[in-house]
């Protein structure tokens, strides 16, 4: 008799609704995919104002183009999967910024569609979309405009809202074009731009032609301040990419050991854009410290034998896409590596 | 300054405590009836020795220990035994209680309290004594005690920590015994001290707590040597391993116990509790229990009979406010949700948290991105991305149950994670599936047998 009416008591004070049973821990971090992706995107607003700036109207164009065609095939491919709908998480979104960064501005516009859908369809769903690619989507659907429309995929416009369309060469691609016919390239890259503190100056700051995200080193570099202060990224990866690039650069430059120039290879091309946003990549880079170190230093390596001895004038994007091959690898390494004991020896054999 | 050492991740997890952490400890009025459990502890349980219509003092034996893992249990008053039932327990779902009447007189067992002098007894006396009073790790583990402070032959144990560390988000009720009970902490450190013939010891505080260390920091001048470490209040820096870690910079690697490096952690409400059984002859009938959260109306520390049940608790505590989604007895952590608000108290349960939707929100799991923050979190150095992966394979592979079993289910990765992932589930669901094969195994070889 009791029972009922303490029960019955219960029920009518405590006002106790149904209570959810669930596992532990019953509290959450405030941290959501949505929140990362969406995070990192507008840490690259400043650098997509630039481009504009720089580059003039078609850049935005560009980059509507790319993130809309980008967004809307995350979307179509996850419908017709009949998966978990992640098109607004602002992956899908980001990976088309990203590419829109990484092509020339003057690109045409169904090319830049074409790569998008490329990246996310290809690149990230065909390996089982969100958190299953291998490579870097953004990155692939680059390397894949390279090898369908070389031409087009190199043709840089000057800075400057050029209406008459003014190519140019990029500095890396004078450098690299120098080396092949055996000049001091170094010295036609700074004739360039006058001074070699008037090209570092440039460089840092923006005024250069190339890309429409690695134009200006210093947003991107405050952006991805930005993203290791919310503990988004580490930011060993970014510094021993960027250090092993340079300092490879630096020692084995082309007029002899010694003779390269660490901050020119660092601040010109994509390689900043690169380290903090694609090198970081959660995805496709390993998930460790130690093992994001290796992979960073990996690609750095990979930056400088582009760079220095293939074809292309910028090592980047192939970079990275090689060293993602390595992640599952270097994943295996490194995870799983119990913390150090401390123990004595003595004490370990107790 | 000593030097302070870090654990390997967990999880920077918002304290919650201010609502309890400097109230005074209230007594809980005795309830119409208690329902106190024969199985509280890590072991067999205990066996009732009392029938229905019995009639009981405060202290008296209810059920006995049947193993040397298994500790009694006693009657939290005076009263009527109603009988013996099924009754909802915290963390067990189901279990046996002895119901018992209070008759309202909170009558003693016949020569309690009492007072004895412990320096005059052996340390086996001692371990008697400690076993005799049903005492449990009281941080939650609720291993019995006396096994913890019975070192296997040649195993010399030189170093006893309490741990008053807290880590968990709302409980307080560690930091309101510190505060109000420092001496007899510090004797039942004493005790445990004489039992293991140790001469070094610590006490371990997390940093949020300054009352609790200067309280104890006076208390402990009396125990020469004796360190209070205030420690920095990151979850789960009251694990026993990352306690040790924190004080002695020795990380224990997984499967090796803190008693082979003549190491033994106790809990500081168990030190108390130890206080009471050698010195007063009281056994553990009580606890105080951290009733708090957003849903409770008048958050507050309560020193309740064991066999209170949860609604009387929430009733005292001014009831819950309807937005109430989780009940959830221990911290938001590693506690476990209670489908009912009539599970009774037991002698782990240091709190009681009435959360409302929003303290709860975790949104559906999405896929995993590999964020490397599960990996960051695991303290034990685990990988516990590949968990929930794991769950749903067939033929689990040596190496990977290990490193499922190496984990302790702190939640600093669950909690972590931006993709929802429900990892400390899958380590369960694994880890269950695991002790049924053994337990199936088992069976079918007994049947060969026979």
């Amino acid at each position: 008799m009791a029972d009922t009416s303490t029960a019955t008591s219960v029920k009518d004070r405590l006002l106790a609704p149904l209570l959810s049973v669930a596992s532990s821990p019953h509290a959450h971090t405030r941290e959501s995919i949505p929140r990362i992706m969406w995070t990192v995107n507008a840490t690259l607003v400043p650098v997509a104002l630039w481009a504009v700036h720089v580059f003039g109207v078609r850049a935005l164009a560009q980059i509507l183009v790319s993130c809309l065609a980008a967004t809307a095939t995350e979307w179509v491919v996850q419908r017709g999967r009949g998966v978990h709908e992640t098109w607004n998480d602002g992956s899908a979104f980001l990976t088309g910024l990203l590419l829109a960064f990484c092509i020339p501005v003057g690109l045409p516009l169904w090319m830049t569609a074409l790569g998008s859908i490329f990246s996310i369809g290809v690149a990230k769903h065909a390996f089982g979309g969100l958190g299953q690619n291998i490579f870097n989507p953004a990155h692939a659907g680059r390397a894949f405009l390279l090898a369908s429309f070389p031409v087009q995929m190199t043709i840089w416009r000057a800075i400057g809202p050029a209406v008459d369309g003014t190519t140019t060469a990029t500095p890396l691609g004078i450098l690299k074009e120098a080396s092949k016919l055996g000049e001091d390239g170094m010295q036609k890259v700074i004739a360039s731009f006058g001074t070699r503190e008037q090209m570092y100056k440039d460089l840092f700051l923006g005024n250069v032609s190339g890309s429409m995200g690695e134009v200006s080193a210093l947003l991107l570099l405050l952006g991805g301040a930005f993203l290791i202060y919310r503990g988004y990224i580490f930011w060993q990866g970014p510094a021993v990419y960027m250090a092993t690039a340079a300092l490879l650069g630096w020692v084995f430059g082309a007029q002899g050991l010694f003779t390269g120039d660490p901050l020119f290879h660092l601040l010109s091309g994509g390689l900043v854009l690169g380290a903090f946003y694609m090198l970081t990549d959660m995805v496709t880079s390993p998930i460790t410290r130690r093992g994001q170190v290796v992979f960073a230093a990996g690609a750095g390596i990979m930056v400088f034998l582009i760079r220095r001895f293939a074809g292309y004038p910028e090592g980047v994007c192939y970079s990275i896409l090689l060293m993602n091959c390595t992640t599952p690898l270097l994943d295996r390494i490194f995870v799983a590596k119990a913390p150090v004991s401390d123990l004595s020896p003595q004490e370990a054999k107790a | 300054m000593p030097m302070i050492f870090k654990f390997r991740g967990g999880a920077k997890v918002p304290h919650h405590k201010h609502d309890t952490a400097d109230k005074p400890i209230e007594v809980l009025p005795m309830p119409n009836r208690l329902y106190v459990h024969i199985q509280q502890h890590m072991g067999a349980a205990a066996k009732p020795v009392v029938s229905e219509g019995d009639h009981v003092k405060k202290g008296q034996l209810v059920a006995e220990a049947t193993a040397f893992v298994s500790v009694p249990v006693h009657a939290p008053t005076s009263g009527r035994v109603v009988g013996i039932r099924s009754w909802p327990h915290p963390s067990l779902g189901k279990g046996t209680v002895i119901e018992l009447e209070p008759d309202g007189k909170d009558t003693w067992l016949d020569g309690l309290p009492q007072h004895r002098d412990f320096r005059s007894m052996t340390p086996d006396e001692l371990r008697t004594r400690i076993k005799d009073g049903g005492l449990v790790g009281l941080g939650g583990a609720t291993f019995p005690t006396h096994v913890k402070l019975t070192p296997p032959a040649g195993t010399q144990v030189h170093t006893v920590i309490l741990n008053g560390a807290e880590c968990e988000p709302y409980l307080t009720s560690d930091d309101a015994l510190m505060r109000t009970r420092p001496d007899d902490v510090v004797t039942g450190l004493e005790i445990i001290l004489k039992v293991l013939g140790a001469t070094e010891s610590y006490i371990g505080i997390e940093d949020n707590k300054p009352e609790a260390i200067a309280a104890m920091t006076e208390a402990a001048k009396r125990i020469p040597g004796c360190r209070v470490v205030a420690l920095p209040a990151h979850y789960p820096q009251g694990a026993e391993r990352s306690i040790i870690k924190g004080i002695l910079g020795k990380w224990l690697p997984a499967g090796k116990l803190p008693m082979a490096l003549g190491i033994v952690v106790q809990n500081v409400t168990t030190a108390a509790g130890i206080a009471d059984a050698v010195v007063r002859g009281i056994p553990l009938i009580e606890r105080i229990v951290t009733v708090a959260g957003s849903s409770v109306k008048q958050p507050k520390n309560v020193r309740a009979p064991i066999g209170a049940t949860f609604a009387d608790l929430l009733l005292f505590c001014g009831g819950t406010s309807s937005d109430l989604a989780r009940l959830v007895a221990g911290g938001p952590m590693m506690g476990a949700a209670q489908s009912n608000v009539e599970a009774a108290v037991v002698k782990a349960t240091g709190g009681l948290l009435g959360l409302s939707k929003r303290d709860t929100a975790k949104p559906e799991p999405g896929p995993c991105i590999r964020c490397g923050s599960c990996v960051e979190a695991c303290p034990m150095g685990l990988a516990p991305l590949d968990f929930p992966t794991l769950v749903r394979e067939r033929g689990w592979q040596q190496a990977q149950v290990a490193r499922v079993l190496q984990c302790v289910e702190c939640g600093s990765c669950d909690y972590s994670c931006p993709a929802n992932r429900p990892i400390v589930h899958s380590v369960r669901v694994i880890k269950k599936a695991l002790a049924d094969a053994a337990a199936a195994a088992k069976a079918a070889a007994a049947k060969t047998q026979a």
